[in-house]
């Protein structure tokens, strides 16, 4: 579904992502794990748009999607959260998922402002997705609070119902348990499968083991922007190469 | 309908004015300047309140429309709606040439930019005296006719402006609650969740920018027939500054608010008469004030504190 083939970016001197290549099989859980600094938000950054690759190829369902604009790569139907979470603070928390029906809605400022009868009947069309993806990810109490006002680990799920409402065919998740406790990360493990259960294939880069080792079909282990190993979760754990990266060579 | 209740509260108060004061002057001048600074305003918020831009250049759409209609009436005997096209025209081409390339810069230099825009179509209007007939302004700009009136009484004007700023206001509302207002909004919040979220940012605030232009120079072009003169001083740095002080007072990103700041301005200086040799350092000092003391904005600031109240209220009695 995703093939990423000799992906290269650099910032100055340093080399965040070298020649890495590997494929995302459609309906999987994929995660991407690794120290801190080892290239993974750049990574999807790439794959975002948001950054455009040094070297390399991107492609999506076989086309090629390499340094399109983010919002040409959000209307092939990839979305994402971000670790450092990117939430519209100055709306509520049902608008801020309504904002991920964008693409699947097409009124323009015209029909808008002049509110022409289409517009009434996209905007019903829109809040019922809102609240579907708000229900999903548990949040369907909150949909009039301003988001600003949520916890934080409120706002991790508003950003993975936001990105849901865009209807993705890949979901892309930046860190979606850090800085949650232990039952909030559980159940946030049984959000990323129910997702994947629907049908929506996941690109999951997250520092809690527990939580990658427990749902992933594919792990990918990078390191200093290059590929360690790549497998299945057994397969990767016992991996010495990425035992010795994470413990140390002692 | 109650979405749009302040809307038609608005429209009785507007239509009930003139018979409560009948021939008043505060209604009848003051206040088709204070609806001229509402309309200006509520454009302006289009595309820094919702969409989290600013512009310190829109005055110079304000002149272009202006000085389209002034130029090719008093000049070349055109019709004054076909004036008003050529400025609406003038104006989306000028948007559109600059929206691209200024809309990229954030923040400080963006504001540099407009602020640089608007210089230049000052100095233009000032220096091409042959056309606009320079410092001096052009007079003697016909009345314009709307079907069978000819619109050269205050009280028409009135009543013109009335309706072209309930227009305003109303696509603004409506504007808030679909898809490319929410749009402008994410903007405003993060752009670069925005664009992951499948939004064309650059088209979206370039189009905003151009339809902020478009209505304020078609006010222009109408200011300048309502006046039958006029000179590059209204036109200038520092009436793109009052119109920001506006929308900043009342609250950036709300209507009302937007609104309410642009009718506060524009009465002030009529019941402080010493406001006359301190305006600037007035402006300077609202514009700071709110910054630092209520950075919501006023109207913002006195609606949530009363919504709230309200709220509190109706929980207490559920008890």
């Amino acid at each position: 579904m995703l093939r990423v083939t000799g992906l290269s970016k650099g910032f100055g001197g340093v080399q965040a992502i070298s020649d890495l290549s590997f494929e995302v099989r459609e309906g999987e859980i994929f995660s991407v794990i690794g120290p801190n600094g080892a290239g993974k938000t750049t990574l999807f950054n790439m794959i975002t748009g948001l950054y455009v690759p040094d070297r390399g190829k991107i492609l999506f369902e076989e086309s090629d999607i390499t340094a399109l604009p983010p919002y040409e790569i959000a209307a092939r139907g990839i979305a994402r959260t971000f670790q450092n979470l990117q939430i519209f603070l100055n709306m509520t928390t049902l608008e801020n998922v309504m904002v991920g029906c964008h693409l699947r809605t097409s009124s323009g400022f015209i029909a808008g402002a002049l509110r022409l009868p289409k517009v009434a009947r996209e905007e019903r069309k829109v809040r019922e997705w809102a609240r579907e993806a708000l229900e999903r990810c548990g949040l369907a109490d909150q949909a009039d609070a301003t988001a600003d006002s949520l916890p934080y680990g409120m706002m991790k799920r508003l950003e993975i119902a936001r990105a849901l409402a865009s209807a993705p065919r890949l979901l892309l998740l930046d860190e979606p348990a850090a800085g949650l406790n232990d039952s909030e990360t559980a159940e946030m493990a049984e959000l990323i499968k129910g997702i994947c259960e629907s049908g929506v294939t996941v690109l999951l880069v997250e520092h809690n083991m527990g939580l990658v080792m427990g749902i992933s079909h594919q792990v990918l282990v990078l390191n200093y922007g290059e590929l360690l190993a790549k497998g299945s979760p057994e397969d990767v754990q016992n991996d010495p190469k990425v035992i010795a990266a994470y413990l140390g060579n002692g | 309908m109650r979405r749009l209740s302040g809307f038609f509260g608005l429209a009785a108060v507007l239509a009930a004015l003139p018979f409560l004061f009948p021939d008043n002057y505060y209604v009848t001048v003051v206040g088709t300047t204070a609806m001229i600074h509402v309309i200006l305003a509520v454009a302006l918020n289009l595309f820094m309140g919702y969409a989290g831009q600013i512009s310190l250049g829109h005055a110079a759409f304000f002149g272009i429309g202006a000085y389209a209609s002034a130029v090719l009436t008093t000049r070349y005997g055109l019709n004054p709606w076909l004036a008003l096209g050529a400025g609406l025209v003038a104006t989306y081409l000028v948007s559109l040439a600059i929206s691209r390339p200024i809309l990229r810069l954030k923040g400080h230099y963006l504001a540099m930019a407009t602020l640089g825009f608007g210089i230049i179509v000052h100095i233009f209007l000032v220096q091409a005296d042959t056309v606009t007939g320079g410092p001096d302004g052009l007079s003697g700009i016909p009345p314009m006719s709307l079907g069978p009136v000819v619109l050269d009484t205050d009280m028409e004007w009135y009543w013109t402006m009335g309706g072209l700023m309930l227009a305003t206001i109303l696509f603004s509302l409506n504007l808030s609650v679909s898809r490319m207002g929410r749009a402008l909004f994410a903007i405003h919040g993060s752009e670069v969740a925005a664009q992951t979220m499948g939004i064309d940012t650059p088209k979206v605030k370039s189009q905003v920018f151009i339809i902020s232009a478009l209505i304020t120079s078609l006010t222009g072009s109408l200011f300048a027939h309502q006046q039958s003169f006029v000179s590059p001083d209204s036109f200038g740095f520092f009436f793109s500054v009052e119109l920001v002080t506006m929308v900043v007072l009342g609250g950036m990103g709300s209507t009302f608010g937007a609104v309410v700041g642009a009718v506060l301005l524009s009465f002030l200086p009529e019941f402080l008469t010493v406001f006359e040799d301190y305006e600037v350092m007035i402006y300077g000092a609202i514009l700071m004030s709110i910054m630092i003391f209520l950075p919501s904005g006023l109207f913002v600031a006195v609606a949530g504190f009363a919504s709230r109240r309200l709220a509190a209220g109706r929980e207490r009695r559920r008890c």
